[in-house]
């Protein structure tokens, strides 16, 4: 049982790094368009033009 | 191969005998218009046919070509475009006509494929395109082509600071509910723990790990997500107007307190868990109803904004140069095209033209301008170029007036003190005076227990399922009532709709569709009548004026020839080798000699060189379901009112047939205003006002309660407390009756979350509750309390 003075105050150092992650996800607008992300990942790029369905890999952060 | 009757692009009817294809995957699709057409071809031939099987609404049909040069002037990127350090720029542009997740995968692929683009992200939500690129291999102006040509309005827009504020907003409401959950779910598991090691006899050490656990995690939730109860309650102190804030302020202070007591000195009871998971609950309705509100700010919210961006002005060596719309001054000449908006007040210079003025006046029927005449900014041009002198710009345009008459209403909005918070203030005093009395009590009876019983009274009364029976159920309301077609933006909505004394009503666009119909057609000559009307539809095809749509249901392919059109007169042309003219009575008698025959309201007539062949009347067509809905508001003893725009007369015609007794027309946006605040002053009477129009606006933002229809103007649905999302007026009875239940859903609450504290408090008083019992008892109250309201979702079940 004296795990516990170890593990729990691990598990809080977790807590803060979920509640990080969670800030930046907040913070690059992961959570403004929940919608067209959710259904975007269903739409086929075009089968019979491979070349421009590879260029288009999902950009991270516009500069703005 | 031929394929259905209505465009593939835009879903409306294709005109017969007229052929616009397109072979998007292998089938020729018929197409309503050229505009139609070359949007089709332009996003087939790039590749992204598929996006019409990932639609899931029909596109808009395209508008007419735009100016895109001004975007590239120096003085316009200062305004709009920024510079990065690596030497790129970006911009933000405001989409117009994205409706669903495949708009958006239309544009970020099609845009992608343009040289130069660095980076790009469009949002379906907040409909805006933020790009990046490299200038030098790309303009702004070949963007903002290049998402015209796709079928899709750009404008380029800074973020004003009320869109900056509310964005800020909304991100910190997003982090306090995501460190709510979090922390919940961490302090819960902890509490499970401390229930279990309360039965089995814990160790010492043990239970203070976790308690102190615990504290850290709650301090950093009541300091944090918890803040905007105490700053409200503290605001509400200060103004002396207590609201639902403090009673929740008091409820999670005290209970921390009380926990953090007990942690210290290792005696009494902690209640972390029950903090955290009342500030989570509590956060999740504030920030549900937030989206519901900022969804409808974040439609167009300025008036100016109906205007383009960009216009042609004459230069002294008289050719055209594009200037930014912000650049004009009085005494410019001004060319505008035809489809185009005018963009500042002014006078006709040159041209004749039809012009629709519904922005103002909310008629759908175009009037003709002259040389001499005055046009109006936010009017938009006919089928004619015009140039036009500009006397007005800024705040002196009349459309502009509309905007002040807002801020103006809106100002004088009545304001609605909910029920809870009336009720808020004497729970408040009534609890902490029997706490006072409480500790008084134990305080000369037994010293030891008198903080500990106390504080279990105050956690005990916290007034969780008191603070939670109002938002609970309006959120479950607001989405049941989305799901059957109303959203609602504001929730004093609910509050007022019970009380409603009058509902006035919009006439065109609002009772009516809004579009003219064939009602009756007499005919004068030897040709029959479905003759009459397949050559008058023939001679209309061509035209996007109103009177031109009430012939397409009775196309039937017959060519026209020759055509000519005639502004405010009529049209003329060959139709099997025979000269027709379809128009006024003037225009006719043109060409077959005087007519005598009574002319009316939307009225035309048809005639060939022999003589007149029949005369058609039009009318804008009710909707089906106005009488209907009509008695249903009358039979709950609600007195009717009609304000129209419209001076024709028939606005009285209509309001006998629905039986609405007081009926005013040609009222404009001022008259309106009035109308309804004499109502409102009359004896305090709450007044809802249905419409669509800009001219509506003012009314729209002032009555008690508002309603804008499903085709309304942006600007409109801003304005409006409830926003129509199907084009039918039955969403008024739903609306009543949801606010009904709503009504009893509340008051139910309410008096469980009394009953509760009711019977609760004698008991703690008298140290009969130990803690379990007092976190079994806050859960179940509140659980109950959500679980009822959820009866209000019909497809929502408890889990």
């Amino acid at each position: 049982m004296e795990s516990l003075f170890i593990l729990i105050p691990v598990a809080l150092i977790f807590v803060a790094l979920a509640v990080k992650a969670f800030f930046w996800a907040v913070d690059n607008k992961q959570f403004d368009d929940l919608e067209s992300s959710a259904q975007n990942i269903l739409f086929d790029d075009d089968p019979q033009n491979p070349p421009s369905a590879d260029e288009s890999t999902p950009l991270d952060k516009p500069d703005d | 191969m031929r394929c259905d009757a209505s465009c593939y692009h835009c879903g409306l009817p294709v005109p017969d005998g007229r052929r616009y294809e397109v072979d998007i995957d292998g089938i020729a699709r018929a197409m309503c218009c050229p505009a139609c057409q070359a949007v089709a071809e332009v996003i087939t031939s790039g590749g992204f046919g598929q996006y019409y099987q990932y639609r899931t609404e029909n596109s808009e049909t395209p508008d007419a070509a735009q100016e895109f040069a001004a975007f590239d002037t120096p003085a316009f990127q200062d305004s709009f475009v920024s510079r990065e350090k690596d030497g790129s720029v970006s911009v933000q542009l405001l989409l117009g006509g994205i409706h669903c997740a495949a708009c958006v995968w239309l544009i970020e692929h099609y845009l992608r494929q343009l040289p130069g683009v660095r980076a790009l992200r469009v949002s379906l939500n907040e409909q805006q395109a933020n790009i990046c690129w490299w200038p030098g291999q790309l303009e702004l102006s070949e963007i903002c082509a290049a998402i015209a040509a796709i079928g899709y309005q750009a404008q380029p827009f800074t973020h004003n600071r009320l869109e900056q504020l509310r964005d800020a907003e909304q991100r910190l409401a997003l982090r306090r509910l995501g460190v709510a959950g979090i922390g919940m779910m961490q302090v819960g598991m902890y509490a499970i723990a401390l229930y279990a090691g309360d039965l089995q006899d814990i160790a010492v050490e043990y239970r203070s790990l976790l308690r102190g656990v615990s504290l850290l995690l709650t301090t950093f939730i009541v300091s944090y997500a918890a803040r905007p109860f105490f700053s409200g309650a503290w605001r509400s102190l200060k103004t002396r107007s207590p609201g639902m804030d403090l009673p929740i302020a008091i409820a999670i202070g005290l209970a921390y307190i009380a926990s953090v007591h007990a942690t210290v000195t290792g005696s009494g009871e902690v209640y972390f868990d029950s903090v955290c998971m009342f500030t989570f609950f509590l956060l999740c309705g504030r920030y549900l109803e937030m989206r519901a509100r900022h969804h409808s700010g974040r439609l167009t919210a300025d008036v100016l904004s109906l205007l383009p961006a960009t216009v042609l002005r004459a230069t002294p060596d008289g050719s055209y140069e594009a200037i930014p719309a912000a650049n004009i001054r009085c005494a410019d000449t001004l060319l505008v095209k035809s489809g185009q908006v005018i963009p500042a007040d002014g006078r006709v210079v040159t041209g004749a033209s039809d012009v629709n003025e519904a922005a103002l006046t909310g008629e759908f029927m175009p009037v003709t301008k002259q040389r001499g005449d005055s046009v109006s900014a936010g009017a938009v041009n006919g089928e004619n170029p015009l140039t036009i002198r500009v006397e007005a710009v800024g705040r002196n345009m009349r459309v502009s007036h509309i905007k002040q008459l807002l801020d103006r209403a809106q100002d004088e909005k009545p304001k609605v003190e909910e029920l809870a918070q009336r009720i808020a203030l004497w729970f408040v005093l009534a609890v902490l005076s029997i706490a006072a009395a409480v500790w008084l009590f134990w305080h000369f009876r037994q010293p030891d227990l008198a903080l500990a019983i106390t504080l279990s009274v105050l956690v005990v009364s916290c007034p969780c399922a008191l603070s939670l029976a109002t938002p609970t159920a309006i959120t479950a309301a607001t989405n049941a009532l989305r799901q059957r077609g109303v959203l609602v933006t504001r929730r004093a909505v609910w509050e007022t709709l019970p009380g409603l004394k009058h509902v006035i009503f919009d006439k065109t666009g609002t009772l009516t569709k809004g579009l003219l119909r064939v009602e009756a057609v007499s005919v004068a000559g030897a040709v029959d009548e479905q003759q009459c009307l397949r050559i008058a539809a023939a001679l209309e095809r061509g035209s996007n004026h109103p009177i031109a749509n009430a012939f397409g249901d009775h196309d039937a392919g017959l060519q026209a020839a020759a055509l000519h059109n005639e502004t405010g007169q009529g049209v003329q042309g060959m139709v099997e080798g025979e000269r027709y003219r379809l128009g006024s009575v003037a225009y006719v008698a043109g060409i077959c000699g005087a007519v005598a025959a009574e002319s009316g309201q939307h009225c035309i007539f048809l005639a060939s060189e022999h003589g007149l062949l029949a005369r058609f009347k039009l009318l804008d067509e009710l909707r089906p379901e106005a009488a209907t809905v009509i008695r249903q508001l009358q039979d709950k003893n609600l007195s009717v009112h009609l304000l129209s725009g419209d001076a024709s007369g028939a606005a009285a015609v209509i309001a006998a047939q629905l039986g609405i007794a007081h009926v005013v027309e040609g009222a404009q946006p001022q008259h309106k205003l009035d109308y309804l605040q004499a109502l409102q002053g009359n004896a305090q009477e709450k007044v809802m006002m249905v419409g669509d129009g800009i001219n509506d606006i003012p009314v729209l933002a002032a009555a008690d309660v508002s309603l804008a229809m499903l085709d309304a103007s942006d600007l409109a649905k801003t304005s409006a407390d409830c926003i129509s999302l199907t084009p039918s007026l039955e969403n008024l009875p739903a609306l009543f009756a949801t606010a009904n239940d709503t009504g009893k859903i509340i008051r139910q609450n309410l008096l469980w979350a009394l009953l509760y504290n009711a019977s609760a408090i004698p008991l703690a008083a008298l140290g009969f509750v130990p803690p379990y019992l007092a976190a079994i008892g806050m859960s179940t109250s509140s659980i109950v309390v959500v679980a009822n309201s959820l009866r209000l979702c019909p497809r929502l079940r408890i889990a």
